[in-house]
């Protein structure tokens, strides 16, 4: 590779700075970016792409992170808008659940279903609230942030999200019920 | 307004399904230095790149070293599983929110203290324990799915037996129970039309049900709520029939502004 012109050795000690900060928060943050992504309702198929997508706008803009927010209500900002305009683009395809994806990679086969039956169940719960509701309630609910926090995160007011974090409860355990319904169906008639 | 316990516990057993794994932190860290080696740090950084990208590489299999075992237990189930995940800890349950979000919710109105009637509600007291009425107890998780279903039905805090060896279909206290569950939390949902259903779908199935009660008020509540006239006659009816209901003060209130 003696084609290439070698930066000032100032810049490239820089560059590598930077680049080491990057890679830190990402290594730091990269489960809790994979697992907003899944929970607001990107299909297991596209996740890789989507996580890229942020992280790409999260290099851009790690410097003009200012720390007005925590770095995890500054990640979900950016979580929600390439999860958001990918819907845009997408069209979102209508309520397919969400595949096990890696799950069943990894899970030995003699193990029982609950555990992912439950999380394929909060996947179909998940996709009947609107996607305000469930911003807000992946959020409370799953990554245990406080009102503020999730105001910051989705750039609202704390009585906006506990609003809304009230009505995604109840629309949450309304659709558990009527799933339950649907199960029972066998025994009411 | 909380969850309801079971509906947290199954929110817990969901939440690692979210999770990367190890395969999937690898395959992501190395995609992004990738794309970042030629977008960012440029081919005359390459150096540099390969600095990152060695340095990744270790990472990810400290990562895969250090790839842990956790052990889920469901509240209601059978089952134990055994995942490899990656070794960032899953968020806690969030007790904190709970109190939080309780702060700026105004009260709630009582008839909404859970739609999910745990034992304590009033609105959903079954009238047990009575000799004749079927035990809640004795509806086994028939599915892995509908574990939650049942697990609603053990949400007392009474501690449940052993799981059984076979399943049983749902007693018909149950089958009341979720229809009545049902309704509620529609009525909760603000969607008075659909409670009406669930209550009206309990009358004709059961007539002469043990939750009569808890549905002729759920009924009243809904059509009052949907602002139909009928809404006074069947407040009024219910109060007629359950003077002393523990229920009669959330139909007057739900009923206040009725035609």
């Amino acid at each position: 590779m003696n084609d290439v012109t070698p930066c000032p050795p100032h810049l490239d000690a820089a560059v590598e700075e930077s680049a080491t900060d990057f890679l830190a928060l990402y290594r730091t943050h990269f489960p809790f970016v994979w697992r907003s992504v899944r929970q607001l309702g990107v299909d297991a198929s596209a996740v890789d792409d989507v996580v890229q997508e942020v992280f790409l706008v999260v290099h851009k803009r790690l410097a003009t992170f200012e720390g007005r927010s925590s770095i995890r209500t500054w990640l979900f900002g950016i979580v929600r808008r390439v999860v958001a305009d990918r819907r845009k683009s997408m069209r979102r395809k209508p309520s397919t659940p969400m595949e096990p994806s890696s799950l069943d990679r990894v899970v030995p086969p003699v193990s029982p279903f609950t555990e992912l039956e439950s999380f394929e169940l909060v996947c179909v719960l998940l996709d009947t609230l609107d996607e305000t509701k469930r911003e807000v309630f992946v959020l409370a609910e799953l990554e245990g942030m406080t009102l503020a926090e999730i105001a910051q995160a989705t750039s609202t007011n704390p009585n906006t999200v506990a609003a809304r974090l009230r009505a995604a409860r109840a629309a949450f355990e309304c659709a558990l019920l009527e799933h339950e319904t649907r199960d029972h169906e066998g025994g009411l008639r | 307004m909380t969850l309801d316990p079971r509906t947290r516990a199954l929110l817990d057993a969901a939440r690692s399904g979210f999770s990367p794994t190890a395969e999937d932190a690898a395959r992501n860290e190395a995609a992004l230095l990738a794309a970042l080696g030629v977008a960012s740090v440029g081919a005359a950084k390459a150096g540099t790149a390969a600095k990152l990208l060695a340095s990744a590489k270790s990472t990810v299999a400290s990562v895969a070293g250090k790839v842990l075992v956790s052990t889920f237990v469901l509240a209601s189930a059978a089952g134990v599983v055994h995942a490899t995940r990656q070794a960032e800890p899953a968020p806690a349950a969030p007790p904190a929110i709970a109190a939080s979000a309780s702060a700026f919710e105004p009260s709630p109105a009582p008839e909404c203290a859970s739609p999910l009637a745990s034992r304590s509600d009033p609105e959903f007291a079954p009238p047990l324990p009575s000799p004749s009425a079927p035990a809640l107890e004795s509806t086994p998780a028939h599915a892995p799915a509908s574990a939650f279903a049942s697990a609603s039905l053990h949400a007392s805090g009474v501690p449940s037996p052993s799981p059984p060896s076979s399943p049983s279909p749902p007693s018909t206290l149950e089958q009341e129970l979720v229809l009545l569950r049902l309704g509620t939390a529609r009525l909760r949902a603000g969607d008075a039309a659909a409670a009406l259903s669930a209550f009206d779908d309990h009358a004709r199935r059961f007539p002469n049900g043990l939750l009569e009660e808890e549905r002729a008020a759920g009924r009243a509540r809904a059509l009052c709520a949907s602002n139909r006239v009928e809404g006074r006659l069947a407040r009024d009816a219910f109060l007629a029939a359950h003077p002393d209901s523990p229920q009669a003060d959330v139909v007057r209130r739900a009923c206040a502004d009725a035609k």
